[in-house]
């Protein structure tokens, strides 16, 4: 049970989260799971933690229509818990960085909605 | 008891964190003031590797307005690209020779190559040059600025006198962590603004450690015109809003400000030098969006395993925009499309107002020359005139050194500039009006008389080049 609400597939069960699955989907980071950026993964207790509060956050407005029409973006925890993922897989590469600059605020295409954000074709002028 | 023994392991796994750091292998211990960069390479080669690079010319033909250390090998002469420099700057070192930067391996070598009317100021000079200044400060005191560059030079240890920023510019040997060496001038500036200097940022520090040098400073004077220090005129401005009216109040507020005595006008005059910082961080676009100087200027590279900020410092242009795509993903071609927008529409304003203030010059040449004559000036329009004259050249000074041709903050630049041209032409009425009361009219179209200034300039009799020569790409300067 647990195993099964770690995967993508669950996730990307509900509506509202159709658009960040698809872009998800066909982007770099294809190959992690929503929980390996979005969910803390520095200890397990962390993890289940807000496992079970961003969970049940997410049930409740997806059933209860509340917020349906509102864009999903990041609460400042959230970025926290993205920052610090980006770093745990990309420490190596990081080490020599300072970490408390957002990743993304650069890295803009990594976000879900902006795959391809206006990325160049070789072939137009 | 197998209770415990079974949930001791779960207990360990809900209460380990990992939370150790990649930390890079220290070969050696860097010892606390040490200058050679050798020995920081041993420990950050790839670092010392871009820093090395700074030697090699950049690619020709990638930056319309800024050559310098090319690799066409050409040393570009900057008072042939502005000829109005030429005149306006005619009285001291900056009207004799003054060239495009050549980049930081070159800053004491090309100090050294220059016309040595560059460097009467003294030891001051050094100030933005060698990383021994806050050093050498500290132990000569007064005498630091005032006693001939050359004296000072020669307390530098030998194998550094070409050294010019190194590692210890900018960075603490213990950990790295960037900080500013030349206390006695950004420190002092910092504070003088009510800032912290103890609680600054790493972001903040990644473009104040440049602001130790790529600012405007006042070398102030006493009586005899020796050099009496090293300041940022910085005192009536805050953070982040550091703007030419701030800067010309500070200037005027004490006659020990004023360096130098302008030839063709004879006014004693303020100066304004390279001031990258002041006008980036005064509300642009990419200094709002929390953009420090080595995100452009150094941006990451991957370098081995591991992203560094790349040390080989240059135009962005010359790069290929590559610290520009991350974030704007147009395209290398369409980014320098928008750069070169930018600098054109800078050029064709900075000649305006730089040919305006020329003019202006000139005419209070004439007046001089007729009150001389006898004529009688009207004091209260030549004040008046002075006045927005200065005001004028000030700004002209302000954006004619600074590097990025309006990059940094084009609506700024602009509107610097397009107040100096107006300044400028107001002094040029009013001066006009006063030569036409005296009996001493100005022909409608002035002869600048570029050639005194702009041939046989000092010890190299450096001539003017016409194949560098700037010229407003909107063709509007020729109208006049």
């Amino acid at each position: 049970m647990i195993g099964l609400t770690e995967t993508p597939e669950f996730c990307g069960l509900c509506h509202s989260m159709k658009p960040q699955h698809a872009a998800w989907e066909h982007s770099a980071h294809r190959q992690a799971r929503c929980i390996d950026c979005h969910l803390p993964n520095d200890n397990a207790a962390n993890h289940y933690l807000w496992k079970t509060i961003d969970g049940n956050k997410d049930v409740f407005y997806e059933f209860s229509g509340l917020r349906e029409h509102d864009e999903i973006a990041l609460s400042a925890h959230g970025h926290r818990v993205l920052q610090a993922n980006c770093i745990r897989c990309h420490e190596g590469l990081t080490a020599e960085m300072d970490g408390k600059r957002a990743c993304i605020d650069c890295h803009r295409t990594v976000g879900h909605k902006r795959q391809g954000t206006l990325n160049v074709r070789e072939d137009k002028k | 008891m197998k209770r415990i023994l079974l949930t001791a392991p779960l207990l360990l796994v809900f209460a380990a964190a990992c939370s150790k750091n990649a930390e890079p292998i220290k070969v050696t211990e860097i010892k606390a003031g040490e200058y050679e960069p050798k020995e920081w390479a041993k420990n950050y080669p790839l670092e010392h590797e871009g820093w090395e690079a700074n030697a090699n010319p950049t690619p020709a033909g990638k930056s319309s307005y800024k050559k310098g250390w090319d690799t066409d090998g050409k040393i570009y002469d900057k008072l042939s690209e502005f000829p109005y420099m030429a005149l306006l700057f005619n009285g001291w070192g900056f009207g004799i020779e003054y060239n495009e930067p050549r980049g930081h391996m070159n800053m004491m070598v090309d100090i050294l190559d220059v016309d040595p009317a560059r460097r009467k100021a003294g030891g001051a000079c050094l100030t933005c040059k060698t990383p021994y200044a806050q050093e050498l400060q500290g132990k000569l005191g007064r005498d630091y600025f005032s006693k001939p560059f050359e004296e000072i030079h020669a307390l530098i240890p030998k194998n550094h006198q070409k050294l010019g920023a190194a590692c210890i510019t900018c960075h603490d040997p213990a950990d790295m962590a960037l900080k500013i060496k030349n206390d006695f001038t950004l420190g002092r500036a910092l504070r003088d603004m009510g800032v912290d200097t103890s609680g600054l940022s790493n972001q903040e520090m990644r473009s104040l450690v440049c602001a130790q040098c790529h600012v405007t400073y006042v070398i102030p004077k006493d009586k005899e015109m020796h050099s009496t220090g090293v300041f940022f005129p910085w005192q009536n401005s805050k953070y982040g809003q550091i703007s030419i009216e701030d800067i010309i109040k500070r200037i005027k507020s004490d006659p020990a400000h004023l360096e130098w005595t302008q030839a063709v006008t004879g006014f004693k005059l303020g100066f304004l030098r390279h001031p990258e910082f002041e006008l980036f961080s005064n509300e642009s676009t990419h200094w709002k969006a929390g953009l420090a100087c080595a995100d452009c200027h150094m941006p990451y590279t991957r370098s081995g395993s591991k992203k560094i900020s790349d040390h080989r410092i240059m135009s962005p242009l010359k790069k290929d925009m590559k610290a520009c795509i991350q974030c704007h993903t147009q395209g290398a071609e369409w980014l320098m499309e928008r750069v070169r927008a930018i600098q054109d529409r800078t050029a064709s304003l900075q000649l305006r107002a730089g040919y305006a203030t020329a003019a202006a010059a000139k005419l209070f040449e004439r007046a001089n020359a007729a009150r001389k004559a006898g004529k009688t000036i009207d004091q209260a329009l030549y004040a008046r005139a002075k006045d927005h004259y200065e005001e004028a050249f000030y700004r002209v000074a302000f954006i004619g050194a600074e590097n990025s041709m309006g990059f940094h903050n084009p609506p700024e630049t602009l509107r610097v500039l397009g107040d100096a041209a107006y300044f400028a032409g107001k002094s040029e009425g009013l001066l006009r009006q006063a030569l036409a009361q005296a009996g001493a009219a100005a022909p409608a179209r002035i002869d600048l008389e570029l050639g005194k200034y702009l041939n046989s300039r000092g010890k190299k009799k450096l001539n003017f080049d016409p194949t560098v020569e700037v010229k407003d790409p909107f063709k509007n300067q020729e109208k006049f």
